[in-house]
């Protein structure tokens, strides 16, 4: 049971983030890729606070502040740079924070991290705190659902397709893809903090690069409003390397190939959704 | 004689090294149509990015219904009452046909944040729409990408729209761009709904001189960044040089 509820908190934790991407990449087009300093602010806000003693509720708001700071630090450059040149600055501030937390021992524990963080009363068992995810991811997609298919995304979708012509019609392309990094940010965040209250230990190696590839695949795959299809192709995704265990693989080699494998899978399926959505567009 | 809608005085406009509107200034009317014309590279789509705000300008000023807009960014124009037609049509092709109705009436009508989940809200949003695509005769595409439409129904669909948007003064960038001459009709019949009906001042670029000379009460001439002439349709068609500039020794 340890193991079906573990994936299946890795979906929830993987949905938020990936509610950021479709807000941001999926729907507006804006090359965000911050999400891992996000997911960072968001954990080690939370673990550090925690640790040091702040009740569990402070430690919760402390790693959505930042992760909040985070996401305004991201729509200050957005607003003032190319799409192309913020895709560069939000990648530099992965490394650039990975970095940071890896030297900043007496803070981040570094390269070692930070153990024993504790989890919600009522989540002590894995049970509760999928219970709980759910109570927090449910309405997130909710309020996805309600952003994509009112006028906030259809704002976006706009954003994405023609600025000048969404600048015509009184709308600022600016407001509207500064809101949604900050909501990216904010997501990613709290993915981070559910994501380490369950791991119960933080270091750099929990999200990175390998979230940012996850959230980016997944909003490329789930590139209309749907949620639900967003919801799927999370899931799917997620789920893709545990129907790798099934495969036997030599042991020497099996985490490389399974990594390997997952990655010859994922660009497979970018590959196919890009080359459906683009073909349609053809006709 | 009624007030000035838009107000243009010295305009001037660079673009890098090459000056592209030199010393442009005219008044619009209140519910008149204004044609602009002249040979391409003369100015026309810079004149109007500059009143609409993408283009900086480098001397002069714009005034829009007696305000001073200068400083305003190209949305805030948006805001103040200049809705805005491009010559590739500004449709947003990706979006269903009512969607960019939807934006449209989401725009004049302020809609708070919550109104898909009002019904009451729903039910006007419907009944805007409904109105607007029966008005550019698209109401069997309703739910039909806007990308599929012909060149004809994107002008159509982007009228509809600047309609349904707030604005009193349209600009308007070569309207039948693309669009079967059986069109052309329609494209006219709601342009001078807009300024008779709606009380819109419209200000048109067109290259289709017979298209113009029906629907504007005006036409400002522009030639290499200058105004050349200015006056009803006419006087223009009368003008010798224009005549040469069109039609060829």
């Amino acid at each position: 049971m340890g193991y079906l509820f573990t994936t299946i908190a890795r979906v929830w934790e993987t949905s938020l983030a990936a509610i950021g991407g479709h807000l941001t990449l999926s729907l507006g087009g804006i090359l965000f890729l911050g999400f891992p300093a996000a997911f960072w602010c968001g954990s080690y806000g939370y673990a550090v606070a925690a640790k040091a003693g702040a009740s569990l509720g402070v430690s919760f708001a402390v790693g959505i502040g930042l992760a909040a700071i985070a996401g305004g630090i991201f729509a200050f450059f957005y607003s003032r740079m190319s799409n192309d040149s913020f895709a560069v600055i939000t990648l530099a501030s992965f490394l650039a924070l990975e970095a940071l937390i890896r030297s900043w021992d007496s803070v981040t524990g570094g390269v070692l991290g930070i153990a024993g963080v504790p989890r919600f009363s009522f989540a002590q068992m894995l049970r509760g705190l999928v219970v709980f995810e759910a109570y927090v991811v449910l309405p997130a997609f909710i309020l996805e659902s309600f952003l994509a298919n009112g006028p906030f995304g259809r704002s976006l979708r706009a954003l994405k397709e023609n600025r000048i012509v969404l600048t015509a019609m009184g709308t600022s392309p600016n407001t509207i893809g500064k809101t949604a990094v900050v909501f990216a940010s904010l997501f990613a965040g709290v993915s981070g903090i559910l994501a380490v209250s369950r791991v119960q230990f933080l270091d750099p190696t929990l999200g990175g690069i390998f979230l940012l590839t996850q959230t980016l695949t997944i909003a490329i795959i789930a590139s209309t409003p749907k949620t639900l299809r967003l919801l799927g192709v999370t899931v799917t995704i997620v789920l893709l390397p545990e129907l790798l265990r099934f495969f036997s693989l030599p042991l020497s080699i099996l985490g490389h190939s399974r990594n390997a494998l997952y990655g010859f899978l994922l660009i497979v399926l970018i590959y196919y959704a890009t080359y459906n959505v683009s073909s349609k567009r053809h006709v | 004689m009624s007030k000035s809608v838009l107000s243009v005085e010295n305009l001037h406009v660079r673009i890098g090294q090459r000056m592209i509107l030199q010393d442009v200034s005219f008044d619009v009317r209140a519910g008149e149509v204004v044609g602009i014309i002249g040979p391409n590279g003369c100015g026309k789509t810079t004149l109007l990015n500059a009143i609409s705000g993408f283009l900086p300008i480098d001397a002069g000023t714009v005034s829009v219904n007696g305000r001073d807009i200068m400083n305003l960014p190209a949305h805030a124009r948006a805001e103040l009452g200049i809705a805005r037609g491009f010559q590739h049509v500004g449709v947003f092709r990706e979006m269903t046909v009512e969607e960019n109705l939807m934006m449209a009436v989401e725009r004049r009508e302020l809609y708070p944040w919550w109104w898909i989940l009002s019904r009451e809200w729903r039910e006007k949003m419907s009944v805007a729409i409904e109105a607007a695509l029966a008005e550019a005769s698209l109401s069997s595409h309703r739910k039909s990408l806007a990308g599929v439409l012909s060149g004809g129904e994107l002008r159509l669909l982007e009228l509809a729209r600047l309609k349904i948007l707030k604005g009193n003064l349209l600009l308007i960038d070569e309207p039948t761009a693309g669009v079967a001459p059986i069109l052309r009709d329609n494209l006219a019949r709601m342009i001078k709904k807009l300024s008779k009906d709606h009380g819109r001042t419209v200000v048109i670029i067109e290259h289709d001189l017979r298209f113009l000379f029906n629907l504007a009460e005006r036409i400002i001439v522009l030639v290499d960044g200058k105004k050349y002439l200015e006056g009803t349709p006419e006087t223009v068609r009368r003008d010798e040089r224009l005549q040469k500039i069109y039609f060829g020794e």
